[in-house]
């Protein structure tokens, strides 16, 4: 008797046996990001400029608001300030609405083609760092406009991204499962992050949070993310304890949410 | 003939929740939370206990009616949907084509589009390298092929779409009624090219409810009857499938040589448009089915809850799945564009139909942008007797054809 190369069968797939197989089909995660950069600046005269062009504008409402009518102080550049903030925002919150609605988004693939569908999601990491770095390189051209100080903390930039890639992928991957049984979603997440950004210390400093009400910054992971670049680019001070308990907060969601992924993966093709 | 199992599938089941599943309103969203189980909706059992076994190097055809299951088994074989019971093993390597250009974008080139499809079926781009003249020159869009397919005309887009899925590396091909695409031309190309396959030992299985000429290539055939393996056996299963198997006209004959099924139930909830109620009125049976000298209205009632113009299309096939014609409300004067409920209905002629079982299957769309709502396969099934056959019992001569209309004839003595 031979040995089957492939068995289908009703039992559930381990979640070691799944991720070996979304390994093996990571060609298809860089494709998928090629495909989505491409189509979103098809025909488009100013192309990847698109993705510059957006947190700029953010930034310029958010100095005239802030800086000139407000005048908040933040012990820094304002425009580097809330560029960080934007920044990281903007990265967190591509994987939440990019992630999130990637299976809905590519129903007629998943309902003709088989694959892992955990590559949907995913892709969305590439696709939302490529404007990330963009937008960084911006970033550092603010900074050296505004002569601010490049510290050694630049080394760390890496284990930053990683962490804001984590955090943002624990809120995509349950979205973008739930979304699959639950179509209501689809149309909260634009409220989700619209909503999140006053509520995340994006243009305005942590400081002015009461020190009361502090501890909901640790469980609230993008202000974390945030607090990290400040951290890095500007030299702030940082609460370890803080972006500790939202890296486990963030991976603990994430691992909950592969699982949660996995289990539902057979029924996706049904429901969509 | 080689007698190696390539693909052993033991008693696979699938069933699914009708219309509970996927409205997913707040109630049921809490009430399903609350509940473990999944509650109670219709339950309807797309396959049952089917087990059989493909051999290496044969051409496995897949036939049944609309419905019989065909389209889920494909779909649990490529590893879309899973089995509720049962098991596949595979031992080799099976490629899936279950939609021709599935994984298309019309904003990418051709070229494009030929990486990221076989990529989607996990071909290395090394793999794709090595194919791709070969892909370019069998498609014959070779001149477009940096072009976005969006622009190509849909003849083209299929073309090369094809190409993409006949060069693609596999030991077995599962394939759901898609061959059929093109020109006369290039279709006899299609042919040559699965020959070929065939002829280098691959094997194919082929669902199919039109008995088309691809059906020729097979070896083996299994019918299919209401998610259950029917029979399996040699060419002539074909033939007796043609002919009608008894039980589905023994059935028929029960429920008065018709059968209606509710289309509101087998509909998937959408915010555009709801079907309230349809069924057939005006009809006579008499003694071998319903009367084809007498017309009957087909009648659905619905409510549209946006304003656009919907299109609500018939589509009437013939035993075989050789599609007899098509109609639709979109050449009546009476607008159905607005808010609000309608009665839509389609009256059959008299002199039209032959002796002969008929399914139609309906379709809703969006008639501005030609956005396809739903499709409701074989809702309904009718038996059409012919009478003047039966006025005419000498003679007992059967019309041949799809339909028989009534061609007035004169004859004049020169």
């Amino acid at each position: 008797m031979r040995t089957p190369v492939k068995t289908i069968s009703s039992k559930p797939i381990s979640a070691a046996e799944y991720l070996r197989q979304v390994w093996s089909s990571r060609a298809l995660v860089l494709t998928f990001a090629v495909r989505d950069l491409r189509i979103q600046y098809a025909q488009t005269y100013l192309g990847l400029l698109w993705s510059v062009i957006q947190p700029l504008t953010g930034l310029v409402i958010f100095y005239f608001f802030f800086q000139r009518l407000i005048h908040i102080d933040v012990n820094a550049p304002y425009a580097v300030f809330a560029f960080t903030g934007i920044t990281g925002w903007f990265y967190f919150t591509s994987l939440v609405g990019q992630a999130g609605t990637s299976l809905m988004h590519n129903q007629h693939l998943v309902k003709k083609i088989h694959f892992p569908r955990l590559v949907l999601p995913l892709s969305k990491v590439i696709t939302g760092l490529v404007e990330f770095l963009i937008s960084s390189a911006l970033l550092l051209l603010l900074m050296t406009l505004t002569g601010c100080d490049f510290s050694w903390k630049l080394l760390l930039f890496p284990l930053a991204i990683l962490v804001n890639v984590v955090v943002g992928l624990s809120v995509g991957v349950w979205l973008s499962a739930l979304t699959v049984r639950f179509r209501d979603l689809h149309h909260i997440i634009p409220y989700l992050v619209g909503f999140g950004i006053w509520l995340t210390p994006v243009f305005y400093p942590d400081t002015i949070v009461p020190q009361a009400l502090n501890w909901i910054y640790y469980l609230h992971p993008p202000a974390s993310i945030i607090a990290l670049y400040r951290w890095i680019f500007l030299d702030f001070p940082i609460n370890v304890w803080q972006v500790f308990s939202s890296v486990v907060v963030s991976v603990c969601l994430l691992v909950t949410g592969l699982l949660y992924f996995i289990r539902s993966e057979k029924f996706m093709a049904d429901y969509l | 003939m080689e007698t190696e199992v390539v693909l052993a599938i033991r008693n696979v089941s699938k069933s699914f929740v009708l219309a509970q599943n996927s409205g997913g309103s707040f109630k049921q969203l809490v009430s399903g939370l609350l509940q473990s189980k999944r509650t109670a909706g219709t339950v309807f059992s797309a396959l049952r206990n089917v087990s059989f076994n493909v051999y290496s190097g044969e051409v496995l055809g897949i036939i049944g009616e609309n419905g019989a299951g065909k389209s889920t088994l494909l779909k649990i074989l490529s590893g879309i949907s899973q089995p509720d019971e049962g098991e596949i093993d595979f031992y080799g390597k099976a490629v899936s084509i279950l939609e021709i250009g599935a994984g298309f974008h019309p904003e990418l080139t051709g070229r494009e589009n030929i990486f990221l499809t076989s990529s989607l079926y996990k071909f290395t781009r090394a793999e794709t390298e090595v194919k791709l003249h070969e892909i370019i020159a069998f498609s014959g869009v070779a001149d477009f092929i940096d072009e976005p397919v969006k622009n190509y005309s849909s003849g083209m887009y299929l073309r090369l779409a094809f190409s993409i899925l006949a060069h693609l590396n596999a030991d077995v091909y599962l394939i759901d009624e898609v061959i059929n695409v093109g020109d006369a031309n290039f279709q006899s190309k299609c042919k040559a090219r699965f020959q070929q396959l065939v002829a280098s030992g691959k094997t194919i299985v082929l669902a199919s409810h039109n008995m088309n000429e691809l059906m020729v290539l097979c070896n083996r055939i299994v019918l299919m009857e209401k998610g259950e393996v029917k029979q399996i056996g040699g060419q002539d299963l074909i033939q007796q499938y043609l002919n009608h198997s008894v039980t589905v006209f023994s059935e028929l004959e029960e429920k008065g040589f018709i059968d209606v099924a509710n289309v509101s139930a087998l509909m998937r909830k959408n915010d555009s448009v709801e079907i309230l109620k349809n069924g057939v009125e005006g009809y006579k049976t008499i003694e071998r089915g319903i009367s084809n000298a007498q017309s009957f209205t087909v009648h659905f009632e619905l409510e549209l809850r946006k304003n656009f113009p919907l299109a609500v299309v018939l589509r009437v096939y013939d035993s075989t799945g050789i599609l007899a014609f098509m109609c639709s409300n979109v050449t009546s004067a009476n607008a159905l564009d607005k808010k609000g409920k309608y009665r839509v209905e389609f009256r059959m002629p008299e002199n039209l139909f032959n002796e002969r079982i008929y399914t139609m299957d309906v379709m809703l769309a969006d008639n501005q942008n030609a956005a396809l709502i739903a499709t409701i396969e074989n809702f309904l099934t009718i038996k059409i007797a012919d009478e003047e056959l039966i006025a005419d019992e000498e003679s007992k001569s059967y019309f041949a054809g799809i339909l028989k209309p009534h061609i007035e004839s004169t004859v004049v003595h020169l």
